[in-house]
Protein backbone atom coordinates (compact mmCIF):
# COMPACT_ATOMS: atom_id res chain seq x y z
CA UNK A 1 0.00 0.00 0.00
CA UNK A 2 2.81 2.39 0.72
CA UNK A 3 4.17 2.24 -2.77
CA UNK A 4 0.62 3.76 -4.29
CA UNK A 5 0.96 6.87 -5.77
CA UNK A 6 -0.94 8.61 -3.06
CA UNK A 7 2.27 8.85 -0.95
CA UNK A 8 3.29 11.79 -2.70
CA UNK A 9 3.10 15.40 -1.33
CA UNK A 10 0.04 16.80 0.57
CA UNK A 11 -1.32 13.81 1.32
CA UNK A 12 1.56 12.33 3.27
CA UNK A 13 0.80 15.17 5.37
CA UNK A 14 -3.00 14.46 6.12
CA UNK A 15 -1.61 10.99 7.10
CA UNK A 16 1.11 11.77 9.15
CA UNK A 17 -1.47 13.90 10.81
CA UNK A 18 -4.35 11.25 10.57
CA UNK A 19 -1.90 9.16 12.53
CA UNK A 20 -1.11 11.70 15.68
CA UNK A 21 -5.04 11.97 15.81
CA UNK A 22 -5.35 8.88 15.65
CA UNK A 23 -3.05 8.25 18.65
CA UNK A 24 -4.37 11.19 20.57
CA UNK A 25 -7.75 10.06 20.24
CA UNK A 26 -6.84 6.20 21.84
CA UNK A 27 -4.99 8.24 25.09
CA UNK A 28 -7.88 10.55 25.39
CA UNK A 29 -10.52 7.40 25.81
CA UNK A 30 -7.84 5.64 27.92
CA UNK A 31 -7.68 8.30 29.95
CA UNK A 32 -11.21 8.53 30.49
CA UNK A 33 -11.44 4.99 30.87
CA UNK A 34 -8.36 4.92 33.48
CA UNK A 35 -9.93 7.35 35.42
CA UNK A 36 -12.48 4.70 36.51
CA UNK A 37 -10.55 2.21 37.08
CA UNK A 38 -7.74 4.36 39.08
CA UNK A 39 -9.85 6.17 41.44
CA UNK A 40 -9.62 3.50 44.21
CA UNK A 41 -5.83 2.10 43.43
CA UNK A 42 -3.02 4.10 45.71
CA UNK A 43 -0.41 4.79 43.19
CA UNK A 44 2.51 2.17 44.09
CA UNK A 45 -0.56 -0.41 42.98
CA UNK A 46 -1.15 1.32 39.66
CA UNK A 47 2.52 1.28 38.98
CA UNK A 48 2.76 -2.37 40.10
CA UNK A 49 0.41 -3.02 37.44
CA UNK A 50 2.56 -1.32 34.61
CA UNK A 51 5.74 -2.84 35.88
CA UNK A 52 3.94 -6.18 35.68
CA UNK A 53 2.38 -5.83 32.05
CA UNK A 54 6.11 -4.45 31.32
CA UNK A 55 7.78 -7.17 32.87
CA UNK A 56 5.35 -10.18 30.92
CA UNK A 57 5.83 -8.23 27.19
CA UNK A 58 9.59 -7.91 27.30
CA UNK A 59 9.60 -11.79 28.17
CA UNK A 60 7.79 -12.23 24.83
CA UNK A 61 9.96 -9.80 22.88
CA UNK A 62 12.35 -11.71 24.39
CA UNK A 63 10.88 -14.89 22.82
CA UNK A 64 10.67 -16.38 26.71
CA UNK A 65 7.11 -16.25 27.39
CA UNK A 66 5.11 -16.66 24.16
CA UNK A 67 1.08 -15.75 24.31
CA UNK A 68 -1.34 -14.00 22.16
CA UNK A 69 -2.19 -9.97 22.22
CA UNK A 70 -5.71 -8.93 21.26
CA UNK A 71 -5.29 -7.28 17.96
CA UNK A 72 -7.08 -6.62 14.59
CA UNK A 73 -5.74 -8.64 12.27
CA UNK A 74 -6.53 -6.80 9.35
CA UNK A 75 -5.29 -4.69 6.60
CA UNK A 76 -6.64 -0.66 6.71
CA UNK A 77 -8.93 -1.54 3.15
CA UNK A 78 -8.25 0.35 0.44
CA UNK A 79 -11.59 1.59 -0.09
CA UNK A 80 -10.85 4.77 2.21
CA UNK A 81 -9.43 6.31 -0.53
CA UNK A 82 -12.38 6.66 -2.21
CA UNK A 83 -12.44 9.32 0.13
CA UNK A 84 -10.06 11.87 -1.98
CA UNK A 85 -6.62 12.41 -2.15
CA UNK A 86 -6.24 14.54 1.12
CA UNK A 87 -9.77 12.45 3.65
CA UNK A 88 -8.88 9.00 2.65
CA UNK A 89 -4.64 9.31 4.08
CA UNK A 90 -6.42 11.14 6.49
CA UNK A 91 -8.60 8.69 7.62
CA UNK A 92 -6.42 5.45 6.82
CA UNK A 93 -3.44 7.34 9.10
CA UNK A 94 -6.26 7.77 11.98
CA UNK A 95 -7.35 3.98 11.57
CA UNK A 96 -3.53 3.22 11.82
CA UNK A 97 -3.09 5.88 14.57
CA UNK A 98 -5.51 4.51 16.59
CA UNK A 99 -3.73 1.68 16.98
CA UNK A 100 -6.63 -0.80 17.49
CA UNK A 101 -8.22 -0.94 13.71
CA UNK A 102 -4.93 -3.11 12.29
CA UNK A 103 -2.08 -5.31 13.12
CA UNK A 104 0.05 -3.84 16.18
CA UNK A 105 3.13 -6.50 16.02
CA UNK A 106 4.76 -5.25 19.33
CA UNK A 107 3.60 -5.41 22.84
CA UNK A 108 5.29 -2.36 23.61
CA UNK A 109 2.09 -0.13 22.94
CA UNK A 110 -0.05 -2.34 25.24
CA UNK A 111 2.15 -1.31 28.32
CA UNK A 112 1.78 1.94 26.98
CA UNK A 113 -1.89 1.89 26.90
CA UNK A 114 -2.23 -0.01 30.74
CA UNK A 115 0.83 2.80 31.66
CA UNK A 116 -1.53 5.66 30.09
CA UNK A 117 -4.57 4.28 31.44
CA UNK A 118 -3.67 3.90 35.38
CA UNK A 119 -1.14 6.76 35.73
CA UNK A 120 -0.95 9.52 33.17
CA UNK A 121 -2.62 13.04 33.18
CA UNK A 122 -4.26 14.41 30.16
CA UNK A 123 -1.91 16.76 28.83
CA UNK A 124 0.54 13.41 29.15
CA UNK A 125 -1.76 11.30 27.92
CA UNK A 126 -2.27 13.65 24.95
CA UNK A 127 1.46 13.76 24.46
CA UNK A 128 1.21 9.68 24.47
CA UNK A 129 -1.18 9.65 21.91
CA UNK A 130 0.48 12.20 19.66
CA UNK A 131 4.02 10.23 20.26
CA UNK A 132 2.23 6.72 19.05
CA UNK A 133 0.98 8.79 16.05
CA UNK A 134 4.47 10.48 15.10
CA UNK A 135 6.29 6.95 15.98
CA UNK A 136 4.25 4.96 13.28
CA UNK A 137 4.59 8.48 10.97
CA UNK A 138 7.98 7.93 11.48
CA UNK A 139 8.28 4.32 10.11
CA UNK A 140 6.19 4.99 7.18
CA UNK A 141 8.14 8.13 6.24
CA UNK A 142 11.31 6.15 6.40
CA UNK A 143 10.02 3.56 4.39
CA UNK A 144 8.62 5.62 1.85
CA UNK A 145 12.20 7.50 1.62
CA UNK A 146 14.90 5.18 2.08
CA UNK A 147 13.80 2.99 -1.08
CA UNK A 148 11.43 1.03 -3.41
CA UNK A 149 11.18 -2.72 -3.60
CA UNK A 150 10.55 -2.95 0.47
CA UNK A 151 13.87 -2.68 0.93
CA UNK A 152 13.44 -0.85 4.33
CA UNK A 153 10.79 -3.96 5.49
CA UNK A 154 14.05 -5.96 4.67
CA UNK A 155 16.49 -4.42 6.67
CA UNK A 156 14.02 -4.60 9.55
CA UNK A 157 13.36 -8.09 9.50
CA UNK A 158 17.14 -8.10 9.14
CA UNK A 159 17.74 -6.15 12.29
CA UNK A 160 14.85 -7.05 14.44
CA UNK A 161 17.04 -7.98 17.42
CA UNK A 162 18.86 -4.84 17.61
CA UNK A 163 15.65 -2.86 16.48
CA UNK A 164 13.35 -4.50 19.34
CA UNK A 165 16.58 -3.64 22.43
CA UNK A 166 16.69 -0.14 21.11
CA UNK A 167 13.34 0.71 20.79
CA UNK A 168 12.64 -1.67 24.23
CA UNK A 169 15.50 0.75 25.31
CA UNK A 170 13.45 4.39 24.23
CA UNK A 171 10.38 3.19 25.57
CA UNK A 172 11.60 1.45 29.37
CA UNK A 173 13.88 4.05 30.53
CA UNK A 174 11.99 7.17 30.40
CA UNK A 175 9.22 5.22 32.01
CA UNK A 176 11.07 4.21 34.62
CA UNK A 177 12.06 8.24 34.77
CA UNK A 178 8.35 9.08 35.13
CA UNK A 179 7.82 6.71 37.72
CA UNK A 180 10.72 8.14 39.45
CA UNK A 181 9.57 11.07 39.08
CA UNK A 182 5.99 11.10 39.76
CA UNK A 183 6.90 9.52 42.99
CA UNK A 184 8.90 11.48 44.24
CA UNK A 185 6.75 14.37 44.33
CA UNK A 186 7.23 16.01 41.36
CA UNK A 187 3.94 17.72 40.07
CA UNK B 1 22.64 14.14 -0.62
CA UNK B 2 23.90 10.98 -2.46
CA UNK B 3 21.53 7.93 -2.44
CA UNK B 4 23.73 6.04 0.21
CA UNK B 5 23.60 8.58 2.43
CA UNK B 6 19.92 8.86 2.15
CA UNK B 7 19.40 4.91 2.76
CA UNK B 8 21.43 5.64 6.27
CA UNK B 9 19.55 8.37 7.21
CA UNK B 10 16.11 6.64 7.34
CA UNK B 11 17.44 2.82 7.81
CA UNK B 12 16.07 1.48 10.72
CA UNK B 13 18.73 0.93 12.87
CA UNK B 14 19.40 5.43 12.28
CA UNK B 15 15.70 6.23 13.34
CA UNK B 16 15.69 3.87 16.24
CA UNK B 17 19.20 5.17 17.68
CA UNK B 18 17.65 8.91 17.50
CA UNK B 19 14.83 7.26 19.43
CA UNK B 20 17.05 5.93 22.29
CA UNK B 21 19.21 9.43 21.97
CA UNK B 22 15.72 11.70 22.59
CA UNK B 23 14.90 9.28 25.46
CA UNK B 24 18.41 9.45 27.15
CA UNK B 25 18.38 13.42 26.46
CA UNK B 26 14.88 13.59 28.71
CA UNK B 27 15.42 10.76 30.80
CA UNK B 28 19.21 13.01 31.92
CA UNK B 29 17.01 16.24 32.19
CA UNK B 30 14.00 14.29 33.88
CA UNK B 31 15.98 12.94 36.66
CA UNK B 32 18.80 15.58 36.94
CA UNK B 33 16.40 19.14 37.18
CA UNK B 34 12.82 17.48 37.84
CA UNK B 35 10.59 19.49 35.89
CA UNK B 36 7.32 18.55 35.99
CA UNK B 37 6.83 20.00 32.62
CA UNK B 38 8.80 17.81 31.16
CA UNK B 39 7.09 14.73 32.00
CA UNK B 40 4.80 14.62 28.56
CA UNK B 41 7.67 14.89 26.36
CA UNK B 42 9.08 11.67 28.43
CA UNK B 43 5.30 10.42 27.34
CA UNK B 44 6.20 11.61 24.21
CA UNK B 45 9.55 10.03 23.25
CA UNK B 46 8.33 6.89 25.07
CA UNK B 47 5.07 6.30 22.80
CA UNK B 48 6.97 7.21 19.63
CA UNK B 49 9.32 4.27 20.46
CA UNK B 50 5.97 2.17 20.78
CA UNK B 51 4.64 3.25 17.62
CA UNK B 52 7.92 2.77 15.53
CA UNK B 53 8.42 -0.77 17.22
CA UNK B 54 4.98 -1.47 15.61
CA UNK B 55 6.87 -1.21 12.21
CA UNK B 56 6.32 -3.84 10.08
CA UNK B 57 2.71 -4.09 9.74
CA UNK B 58 2.40 -1.78 6.57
Amino acid sequence: MLSSPVWRGTPTLAFCAGLVCGGALTATVLVVAGSLLRAPLPDFVRWAVVAAALGAVLLREAGVWSFRLPENRRLVPDTVFRLGRHLGPLQFGLEMGTGARTYLPSGLPYVAAVAVALTASVPAALCAGAGFGIGRALMTTANLRYGADNAWDGEWRAHGRELGFLTGAAFVVPLAAIAVTVSSGTP
Amino acid sequence: MTHGTSRRRWHPLTIAAGLVLAAGGMTGALLLARPGWLLPGAWLVLCAAAGFATSGSS
